[in-house]
């Protein structure tokens, strides 16, 4: 298909099960991505989701896949050698910056941060983590973070592993003790909310990945408009400041 | 060299002859204003129907260099809902026309009513979307429909009466016409082009519902017929559409009898700054051209 270079049909090298229903799934298409970009998956006869980039490598490029629905169901059912449709990447990637960044997962929202992560590292940042879930076999890629040099905490709900509570709650204990100069953040809306707030007290730059129903994924069909923001063009990534200002107009969450 | 872009449509001046077409990103009031910053002069909403739709599953577009397809079967918030995001305009400077679709005369009207009531300038009828089950095109091919359903709506709304044509016709003059006798103040001509897509390697369809509608730059020389056999034929204006990507684009709409010109696909490259970049390139080429205002243009490719 030279007509439209973004549009590859690509072939399922690696599945591994990373959590309970989650799946890191390699493709052998390789894209030139930034952090928090991401990919239109179709699955014939299902649908077409997007998908944060999670990682990468020489031949390949990844995503990390949570059960939810009929369509992540699909995805995650794939085999070694299926063919899957991949369009993109799309949208506007994390900003990496600071010395000192920390980052906060909740669930699945680790997904897209990995990748920064790589970047923060490669630039000798300073990096810690906290990955949070609802409980232990939902933790996803805690290791990767620790292997990238992060100083990884880990956050559940139910307690079953590490801090008792969510991440967001994990969050501000850890801003309140060390310093940060910028915050990433992807995970649950009430998560991003608190977020951006404790960004905004502490007067720390951050950005977060929001995610919205999407369509196109090429900024015409107008699905997933937040005022005047088209979250697959001017995001997924959005700076917490102006996330704040939508939020104190209602526009968001 | 002075020259004037501004136009007058149906007794209401535009600043210039440039707006939003139907379809592309008017889902927000926010989004409308956008476009009226990016320098369009009327913007036209995303075809709003009496209940919320979810529309066609993905994958809803597919893209060449030339052009674009896109099944996206008219998702929308329904009517309840988009009265109160239209509410947000209420007292910005905005030229917009409330686009609507439905399946017969008196659900047109209903939606025309309160396109009216919400402060639209004018109305936009959808007699055109090419894969929507009931709807658009299937039944704004039939002259007759394009009749009975704009006259229906002409006499329940004061506001100007607007029909978007389907290309999908071997005679795209007996509907202007149509739509002429039924009282429309003014056409929009084209629609997308009934169109699909193969991908080859999975042995499927590249769009979920099969079949879709082309748009951009691969359309534009059936727009710039339809509009040129159109303006031979009617009364009452046509703003062209169909591929418009530059001034130039404009330009040969307006000689081939458009008053005005819409723009949509482009947006997905160039954002709503596009609509400034294609004012300029208008009064370029009338400064090069020596013409004063962008009305003479009008018609001009025509003996």
């Amino acid at each position: 298909m030279t007509d439209n270079p973004g549009y590859l049909v690509s072939k399922v090298l690696s599945k591994e099960e990373v959590a309970h229903r989650c799946f890191k799934i390699g493709f052998d298409s390789i894209l030139k991505f930034q952090p928090g970009q991401f990919v239109m998956i179709w699955l014939p006869d299902i649908d077409e989701i997007p998908m944060s980039i999670s990682h990468s490598g020489p031949d390949f490029t990844g995503i990390t896949v949570k059960i939810v629905g009929e369509a992540t169901e699909a995805l995650g059912s794939v085999s070694k050698g299926d063919r899957i449709r991949v369009r993109g990447p799309y949208g506007k990637g994390f900003e990496p910056s600071g010395e000192r960044p920390l980052l906060v997962a909740g669930g699945i929202g680790a997904a897209p941060l990995l990748p920064l992560a790589k970047q923060l590292a490669g630039r000798k940042s300073k990096i810690r983590a906290i990955i949070g879930a609802r409980t232990q076999n939902e933790l996803v890629l805690t290791d990767e973070f620790s292997d990238l040099g992060a100083e990884t905490e880990i956050s559940t709900d139910d307690g079953s592993a590490g801090f008792h509570g969510t991440a967001a709650e994990l969050c501000r204990e850890t801003v309140g003790k060390l310093e940060f100069d910028s915050i990433y953040c992807c995970g649950p809306e009430p998560m991003i909310v608190t977020i951006v707030e404790i960004a905004q007290r502490n007067g720390i730059w951050g950005q977060a990945s929001v995610e919205k129903m999407m369509k196109c994924g090429i900024g015409i069909c107008g699905s997933c408009a937040i005022s005047d923001r088209l979250v697959c063009r001017d995001g997924p990534i959005f700076d917490l400041a102006h996330l704040d200002e939508l939020h104190s107009m209602n526009k968001i969450f | 060299m002075n020259v004037s872009i501004e136009v007058e449509l149906f007794g209401q001046r535009m600043k210039n002859p440039t707006m939003l077409a139907s379809g592309i990103l008017g889902t927000t009031a926010d989004l409308l204003l956008s476009a009226v910053k990016g320098g369009a002069g009327a913007v036209v909403t995303k075809s709003i129907g009496k209940k919320p739709r979810d529309g066609h599953a993905n994958p809803t577009v597919f893209e060449y260099n030339c052009g674009m397809l896109n099944a996206l079967g008219l998702p929308n918030p329904g009517i309840d809902h988009f009265e109160k995001e239209l509410s947000k305009l209420k007292g910005k400077e905005i030229f917009f026309i409330g686009s609507v679709f439905g399946s017969d005369g008196s659900e047109f009207s209903e939606l025309a009513v309160r396109m009216e009531r919400a402060g639209a300038s004018a109305v936009e009828l959808n007699l055109s979307c090419p894969h929507a089950k009931g709807l658009g095109a299937e039944i704004g091919s039939d002259p007759e429909s394009v009749e009975i359903i704009t006259q229906a709506v002409a006499s329940s709304v004061e506001i100007p009466v607007i029909a978007k044509l389907t290309p999908n016709t071997s005679d795209i003059v007996a509907l202007g016409k149509a739509a002429e006798r039924g009282g429309a103040d003014a056409v929009v001509a084209i629609n997308t082009l009934k169109a699909m897509a193969i991908e080859p390697y999975l042995r499927k369809p590249a769009l979920g519902n099969v079949i879709g509608g082309l748009s951009g730059q691969a359309v534009k020389p059936v727009g710039l017929r339809c509009v040129y056999e159109l303006y031979e034929a009617l009364d009452i204006p046509i703003i062209g559409a169909g591929g418009i990507e530059s001034g130039i684009d404009a330009v040969e709409y307006l000689m081939a009898g458009a008053s005005a010109v819409q723009v949509g696909t482009a947006i997905r490259g160039k954002g709503m700054a596009i609509f400034a970049e294609i004012c300029a390139e208008i009064e370029d080429f009338m400064r090069s051209e020596g013409y004063k205002e962008v009305g003479d243009l009008r018609g001009l490719a025509h003996d």
